[in-house]
C-alpha cells in the first residue's frame, strides 16, 4: 500500500472511529437535561434528637446554606420540661454557599410530658428583610408511624397500557 | 499503523458500541432474572378452585418452566385464599393480589373472584369518585382529610371475568359517573369501577399521571366489587382514593386541571383556540419516592417526587409534594411557559431568596411561582414536609429586589396582577390577560426586563405605574438623571449612579459618557461597582473621541457568552462583571469615562441594569 493510500485509509479509519464515538455518546451517553427544579429556601434546616442515659437528650440543629448568607442566626427554642446542661442555644454569623453549621445542646428531661422543640433559622438580607425557617420535633411522644403505602392490587395490560390499581378506601 | 491495527481499533469501537448499548452478552446462557405467575389474568368463581404456578423468566425475556415456590400469599384472604401447592379458592366476588416467592424472586398476579352465574343483561351504575385531599396552611398540613371530587378523569366499568373493560367515560366536575344499559350476561358476574389519574381523550389539555418514567404505568383507584348477578342497578356507588394510598395522584391531576382551566380563561385562549392548546402533560409520581420535583422540557414531563435534588444528588428529607398545591402549580407554570410562551432558563437548582441569579432563570422561576399563586388565588407559597414546612413565603410581602431575583420577579408580577383591594392601588393593577399578552409578545430572551419593556410597549398609558412597581423592587427601567439633564462630572472619591437604560422608545444600547478631570502625574483608579439587575459593564477612558484605555472585567477574565449548565455563567453579584482601569495621567485635562453594556456579556446578564462609577486616587 502506498503512503498516500495508507494516509487516506488512516483518515477514513479516524473518521469511522469518530463516528463510532459519536454514536456511542448519542445512544449510550446520558446528557444532562436542564430541569426546572422547585425552589429551595436559603437554609436547609434539620432538627434531630437522640436519647442518652439518665434521661439526657442531645438535640442537634443542622443548617446548610443554599446560597451566600451575610448574616444568619440559628436558635433552638426549648420547652420547660427540658433543662440545658451543655451548649449554647443561639449562633449567629455568615455562611458560605454549601456551608454546614450545627448547634448541639445536651439537655436533661424534667418530665415525660410530650413537648415540642423548635429549631429556627433566620436569614438577614443585606438589602433588607429577613426570612425565618423552622424545623420541629416532638419530645416524649409515642412513636407515631404512618400507615405503610398500600400496594396496587392489580397490574394489568389494557391494550398497551399498564395500570396500577389501588383499592378504594372507606368502603 | 498497520491495516491489522486499523481493523482492531475499528473493531474495538464497534465492540465498545455493542457493550455500551447492550449489557447482555449474546453468548452467555439464559439465566432466570424474574418470575411470572400463570395464568394471567386469573379468574376463579367463588366456591371454586384454580391451580396457579410460578414460571421463571429468562434474561432474554423468555418464559420457562415452573420454578419451586417457597411461599404463596393472598393479599386479601376474604376474597381468595391460596395453599402451599398454589391452589386458589374463591371466597367472594372481588379482586386481590396473589404473590409467590422463590429464592430472591417474587411474582404477583391479580386474581379476580367472580360469580359462577352470568352477570347482568341490563347493568346500570352511577356514583361519585373522590380523593382525600390534605389541606395545609402556613404551618404545614392541618391534619384534616377532605373528600374532593375526582374531576374530568377517565372512569371505566370493568368485568372481573377477564378484566374486560365494559364501558368507559369521564367523571364530571362533581366527580360523578354513570353507566347505563350495559350488557355483562356473556361473562360470569362481578364488576367494579376503576378511575384513572388521567384525563379523557376529549380533553383539550390532556394530562396523565404515571408511576415512573421507566414503567409508564397509569395510576388508578378501583371501587368496591359489585355482584351484578343478583342486582342490575347500583345507583350510589362511591369510590375514595386514600391519602395514604393513591390520593396524591388525583390531587396532582386536580391541580393541573385548575392550571389548565385558568389558561383557558385568558382572553383569546378559550377552546378550541389552538394557540393555547397544550400537548399531553405526562407526570410521574410514586408515593414515598423522593427523587425530585421538576419540569423537564426535553421530555415534556413533570416529576412530583419531592425531596431535594442537589447537583444530581437526591437528598431524602421527608419532603413529599403530591399535596403541595403551590409547588405542583409552580411546575405547571413552567410547562405553560415553555409550551405557550417563552422560556430560556438554563434550569438547575436555585434558591428563591437569591438575587444574584441568571436573569433567564429568575424570570422563569419567578413566573412559575407567580402563576401558581394566581391560579390558587393565594400569594402564600408553602412547601410542606412530614412535620411543618420546608419553607413558606408570601409572594407579595417577601422583601426581594432586582431582575435577577426570582422572588422579586414573582412579587412584581403579583403587583401587576393583584386586584385585591386592601392595600393595592387599583390604578396600578394591570391584570393577568395583559401580563400574558406581554409575556407571549416578548422578543428575544424571556427575562424580567424584556417582559417589562414589552408590557410598557403594549400599555403606553401605564408606563408610569409599571415603572413605579419596578422601582419598588429597585429595578430602574428608566433613564438615569444624566440622560435627562446632561452628564455631571465625576468627582474624586464620589460615586455616581447610572442605568444602562436609554429611553422607553429605545431602551437598549445605552452609552453613558461621564466627564472627569485629572492632574498631570497623578495615578487614578476608575471603576464600576455595585452592579445590579444583571448589568455587565464595559469601561473605556476617552479623550476627544479617542479610546485611551479599556476594560471589560476587572478580574481580567472573559466569560462564555452562551453559558449554560456545562459552561457555567458568572454570578450577577455586583462584582464579577464590573470593570476597572488604573492609570497615571500625563497631563492635566478633562477625560471621559464611557460605560456601556459589555459586547461579551453572557446570556445570563441583562440588556440594561444599573451600576455605580467611582474614581479614586491614592
Amino acid at each position: 500500500m502506498g503512503t498516500e493510500n495508507r494516509m487516506l485509509h488512516q483518515k477514513s479509519q479516524l473518521i469511522l472511529m469518530a463516528f463510532c464515538t459519536v454514536v456511542v455518546a448519542l445512544f449510550c451517553g446520558s446528557s444532562e437535561n436542564a430541569l426546572a427544579v422547585k425552589p429551595k429556601p436559603p437554609l436547609e434546616l434539620q432538627l434531630n434528637a437522640a436519647g442518652q442515659p439518665d434521661g439526657k437528650i442531645e438535640i442537634k440543629l443542622t443548617a446548610i446554606a443554599n446560597m451566600e448568607i451575610a448574616s444568619a442566626e440559628l436558635s433552638i427554642k426549648l420547652p420547660e420540661s427540658l433543662s440545658l446542661i451543655q451548649g449554647g442555644k443561639k449562633w449567629s454569623g455568615p455562611l458560605s454557599s454549601g456551608e454546614k453549621k450545627i448547634v448541639t445542646l445536651l439537655l436533661q428531661k424534667i418530665s415525660t410530658t410530650p413537648e415540642e422543640v423548635i429549631g429556627e433559622g433566620t436569614v438577614y438580607f443585606p438589602e433588607g428583610g429577613t426570612f425565618v425557617q423552622q424545623s420541629r420535633i416532638q419530645i416524649n411522644k409515642d412513636e407515631e408511624t404512618e400507615s405503610p403505602p398500600l400496594s396496587p392490587s392489580i397490574k394489568q395490560k389494557k391494550g398497551r397500557e399498564t395500570i396500577l390499581e389501588f383499592k378504594s378506601g372507606n368502603q | 499503523m498497520t491495516m491489522g491495527k486499523h481493523f482492531k481499533t475499528t473493531a474495538f469501537f464497534f465492540l465498545l458500541l455493542a457493550i455500551g448499548c447492550n449489557p447482555k452478552t449474546p453468548d452467555s446462557p439464559p439465566v432466570i432474572t424474574s418470575m411470572k405467575i400463570s395464568p394471567q389474568p386469573a379468574n376463579v368463581a367463588f366456591g371454586g378452585t384454580l391451580q396457579v404456578s410460578a414460571l421463571g423468566v429468562s434474561s432474554f425475556g423468555g418464559v420457562g418452566d415452573a420454578v419451586p415456590v417457597s411461599s404463596w400469599k393472598s393479599d386479601d384472604t376474604s376474597i381468595a385464599t391460596i395453599d402451599s401447592n398454589g391452589i386458589v379458592t374463591g371466597i367472594k366476588i372481588g379482586v386481590t393480589t396473589l404473590s409467590a416467592t422463590s429464592g430472591t424472586f417474587r411474582g404477583t398476579v391479580p386474581i379476580g373472584v367472580v360469580s359462577p352465574s352470568p352477570g347482568s343483561a341490563d347493568l346500570n351504575i352511577s356514583g361519585h369518585a373522590f380523593y382525600e385531599d390534605k389541606p395545609y396552611d402556613q404551618n404545614g398540613f392541618t391534619k384534616e382529610l377532605v373528600n374532593t371530587p375526582i374531576r374530568q378523569a377517565v372512569v371505566e366499568l370493568i368485568a372481573i371475568d377477564g378484566f374486560t373493560t365494559l364501558a368507559s367515560g369521564t367523571t364530571t366536575d362533581e366527580g360523578a359517573y354513570q353507566f347505563s344499559q350495559i350488557k355483562n350476561d356473556t361473562r360470569r358476574g362481578g364488576v367494579y369501577i376503576r378511575v384513572l389519574a388521567k384525563t379523557g381523550d376529549e380533553s383539550f389539555n390532556p394530562i396523565a399521571i404515571l408511576d415512573d418514567a421507566k414503567n409508564q404505568s397509569s395510576l388508578a383507584v378501583q371501587g368496591p366489587p359489585l355482584n351484578d348477578t343478583t342486582n342490575d342497578s347500583f345507583p350510589s356507588s362511591q369510590i375514595i382514593a386514600d391519602a395514604s394510598g393513591i390520593g396524591g395522584a388525583f390531587n396532582i391531576l386536580d391541580m393541573f386541571l385548575k392550571g389548565s382551566a385558568f389558561i383557558q380563561k385568558i382572553d383569546g385562549c378559550a377552546p378550541p383556540i389552538i394557540k393555547c392548546k397544550l400537548p399531553l402533560l405526562t407526570t410521574y409520581w410514586k408515593r414515598g419516592v423522593a427523587s425530585g420535583t421538576f419540569y423537564d422540557s426535553t421530555s415534556n414531563a413533570i416529576s412530583i417526587n419531592g425531596g431535594l435534588t442537589q447537583s444530581g444528588t437526591t437528598v431524602v428529607t421527608g419532603d413529599t409534594d403530591e399535596y403541595d398545591d403551590a409547588i405542583i402549580l409552580h411546575e405547571y407554570g413552567h410547562f405553560v411557559a415553555v409550551r405557550l410562551a417563552h422560556d430560556d432558563s438554563p434550569g438547575d437548582t436555585h434558591t428563591f431568596s437569591d438575587n444574584t441569579q441568571d436573569i433567564r432563570l429568575s424570570w422563569s422561576e419567578g413566573w412559575a411561582t407567580f402563576f401558581s399563586g394566581t391560579v390558587l388565588g393565594n400569594p402564600l407559597i408553602v412547601d410542606t414536609k412530614d412535620q411543618g414546612t420546608s419553607f413558606k413565603f408570601d409572594i407579595e410581602t417577601f422583601v426581594a429586589f432586582y431582575t435577577t431575583s426570582e422572588a422579586a420577579v414573582s412579587g412584581i408580577l403579583w403587583d401587576f396582577f393583584d386586584a385585591i383591594p386592601q392595600d393595592d392601588d387599583p390604578a396600578t393593577t394591570i391584570g393577568f390577560d395583559k401580563i400574558w399578552k406581554a409575556f407571549t409578545g416578548i422578543v428575544g430572551s424571556a427575562t424580567m426586563e424584556s417582559f417589562a419593556i414589552e408590557l410598557m410597549r403594549q400599555n403606553p398609558e401605564r408606563v408610569d405605574a409599571i415603572q413605579a412597581i419596578l422601582l419598588g423592587r429597585k429595578i430602574e427601567m428608566s433613564p438615569d438623571t444624566a440622560e435627562a439633564q446632561g452628564e455631571v462630572s465625576l468627582l474624586l472619591n464620589k460615586s455616581q449612579h447610572h442605568t444602562l437604560y436609554q429611553s422607553v422608545a429605545n431602551p437598549f444600547l445605552d452609552d453613558d459618557m461621564i466627564p472627569f478631570s485629572v492632574t498631570a502625574g497623578q495615578t487614578y483608579s476608575i471603576k464600576t461597582l455595585l452592579l445590579t439587575n444583571g448589568a455587565d459593564t464595559f469601561l473605556t477612558i476617552e479623550d476627544s473621541g479617542s479610546v485611551l484605555l479599556q476594560n471589560d472585567n476587572a478580574d481580567g477574565k472573559t466569560y462564555v457568552v452562551h453559558c449554560d449548565a456545562l459552561s457555567p455563567c458568572p454570578l450577577n453579584n455586583g462584582k464579577t462583571l464590573a470593570s476597572s482601569i488604573s492609570f497615571q495621567s500625563q497631563m492635566t485635562r478633562q477625560l471621559f469615562a464611557r460605560v456601556k453594556r459589555s459586547p461579551n456579556a453572557p446570556d445570563s446578564t441583562g440588556i440594561t441594569g444599573s451600576y455605580d462609577i467611582q474614581i479614586t486616587s491614592p
